[in-house]
């Protein structure tokens, strides 16, 4: 009974500690289908400021991840993932609006993300 | 160990609010573009790069990793000033398009040169410096130095700014590096900070002494005494500067060792005492004269001395007796003599005595006139009171007339 319980233990933990790091993964994975499918809309002409934030708080994400911070990198994911969405609601509006290919008015020329 | 632990913190603690001053001023930087500027439309991507990089700093400040808050605040700014840059064209831009309602941004209150939408202080003339004192007055700096007043621990002296304003003075003699000939060593401000130095060793500073090298008195700068004749006994004290001699006689020789200095001496190579001006005594020789000998008390005479007949003028062949006497009183200027007359008892005794006085005073003056000091010679008369012989005789009587000599001091 006693190596049973033992085992059970131990792979208990391990499910455990395994938990954050595979979490993580799939969250980043999300964010990472959010912001190509906001640069496939376009977001980089019409939500520049939100796809920015998408970008940089994933490649953050990925940081963290590599830092072994796995709860950072969710969060940090998440955000991605929801700023990502509202770029491509900005885009989705803003072509609505004004039509495809129509830039917002005053908005430099965007650039690709560094 | 402990002290150490607790200057680490002290260290962390300054950083860490460093940092967020730091994180202060971009995250008002941000929203002024983001609210003033129209940054998310004007500079999106700048102000996206802004925004993002001061949330990371803030969550690794939060983690203590103070470094990594750097870097993503490096970013940050540059990010936040080039969202700045380009969200000013984009506002102006807007401004004069005509579908656009914008309020007028291009105002500039205090008439600085700066907008009041760049102007952290609109109502006050003031400088183009970074946010959030942009526009505003220069920070007073009283001594010039660049280090402003409030963070000038030494605001009206002029030092560099890595040490807080104030002049660096390694030595802390109080007189700044810059001006210290010695920097290192304390010193004093007559020496531009040089210390204090004697390299003689004779009491006087080497800046105050004219013979730095050789010890001399305060007295004469530093510098010793000059001794031309080199006996230790400087000029100024010698008698006898040209000549070598002792201490004791102020730098004179004394030849003869008779301890009066050659130069007080009359005898110099003859010993002699004081008395004698360093020349030795006179012998104690009596010179012989034909009718004088000098006796301890008298001086002897070998005649009479001859009178005329009761009367006291003295007869010519006393003459030489007396000039022989003259000559003795000359020749030992230290005797004083008494002169005596004696009689016999022929006649009355007043008489003789009377006689024997004028006698004596006529011997006295015969001396005095041939160069005898008369303050050395005395004349008294004794008539017949000291006879040497029995008056009964007239050979006694012969003998009792006389003159006598007495040596009263010699």
């Amino acid at each position: 009974m006693r190596p049973f319980a033992a085992l059970l233990l131990l792979s208990l933990s391990l499910v455990a500690s395994a938990c954050g790091p595979v979490q993580s993964s799939a969250v980043i994975s999300d964010a990472e289908a959010a912001v190509e499918k906001a640069r496939t809309a376009e977001a980089p002409k019409y939500a520049l400021y939100n796809f920015t934030l998408a970008e940089l708080l994933l490649h953050k994400a990925r940081e963290e991840a590599g830092y072994a911070d796995f709860e950072t990198a969710v969060k940090l994911a998440e955000k991605a993932i929801e700023n990502a969405e509202l770029a491509s609601q900005k885009t989705a509006r803003a072509i609505h609006e004004r039509g495809p290919g129509t830039p917002p008015a005053g908005s430099p020329t965007p650039v690709e993300p560094q | 160990m402990k002290r150490l632990c607790a200057l680490v913190a002290m260290a962390g603690c300054a950083a860490s609010g460093v940092l967020h001053e730091r994180i202060g001023i971009l995250q008002e930087h941000i929203k002024f573009v983001r609210e003033k500027q129209r940054g998310e439309e004007c500079a999106p991507r700048p102000l996206a790069i802004a925004e993002a990089n001061v949330q990371f700093a803030v969550a690794e400040v939060d983690e203590g990793y103070g470094g990594r808050a750097r870097e993503h605040l490096d970013v940050a700014e540059v990010a936040a000033a080039k969202a700045l840059e380009e969200s000013r064209h984009c506002a102006e831009t807007a401004l004069l398009a005509p579908k656009v309602k914008v309020v007028p941004i291009a105002k500039d209150t205090d008439g600085d040169g700066i907008s009041d939408v760049e102007d952290d202080c609109p109502l006050v003339p003031g400088i183009r410096q970074p946010h959030p004192k942009n526009g505003c007055a220069p920070p007073k700096d009283s001594d010039g130095d660049g280090v402003p007043d409030e963070i000038d621990r030494c605001p009206n002296v002029a030092g560099p700014a890595s040490n807080q304003g104030c002049p660096i003075d390694r030595d802390g003699d109080g007189i700044p590096d810059d001006q210290d000939l010695c920097p290192d060593e304390p010193g004093i401000p007559e020496l531009k900070g040089c210390p204090i130095k004697d390299t003689d060793g004779d009491g006087v500073p080497d800046h105050l002494d004219k013979c730095p090298t050789v010890p001399g008195p305060a007295e004469n700068n530093g510098c010793p005494w000059p001794d031309r004749d080199k006996d230790g006994v400087p000029d100024k004290d010698d008698r006898c500067p040209d000549v070598p001699g002792q201490k004791q006689f102020a730098g004179c020789p004394d030849t003869d060792g008779d301890g009066i200095p050659d130069i007080d001496d009359k005898c110099p190579n003859e010993p002699g005492p004081p008395e004698f001006h360093g020349c030795p005594p006179p012998a104690p020789e009596v010179k012989k004269h034909s009718l004088v000998v000098v006796t301890k008390k008298r001086i002897e005479i070998l005649q009479q001395v001859h009178f005329a007949t009761n009367r006291w003028q003295i007869l010519p062949d006393s003459f030489e007796l007396l000039d022989q006497v003259a000559q003795v009183l000359t020749e030992m200027p230290a005797l004083h003599v008494e002169v005596q007359g004696h009689t016999d008892n022929a006649g009355s005794k007043a008489f003789n005595t009377t006689l024997s006085q004028q006698r004596a005073e006529s011997v006295r003056r015969y001396l005095i006139d041939h160069s005898v000091d008369g303050k050395r010679l005395l004349a008294k008369g004794f008539g017949p009171n000291v006879p040497l012989a029995s008056n009964t005789s007239e050979r006694g009587r012969a003998q009792n007339r006389r003159v006598e000599f007495h040596i009263l001091e010699r």
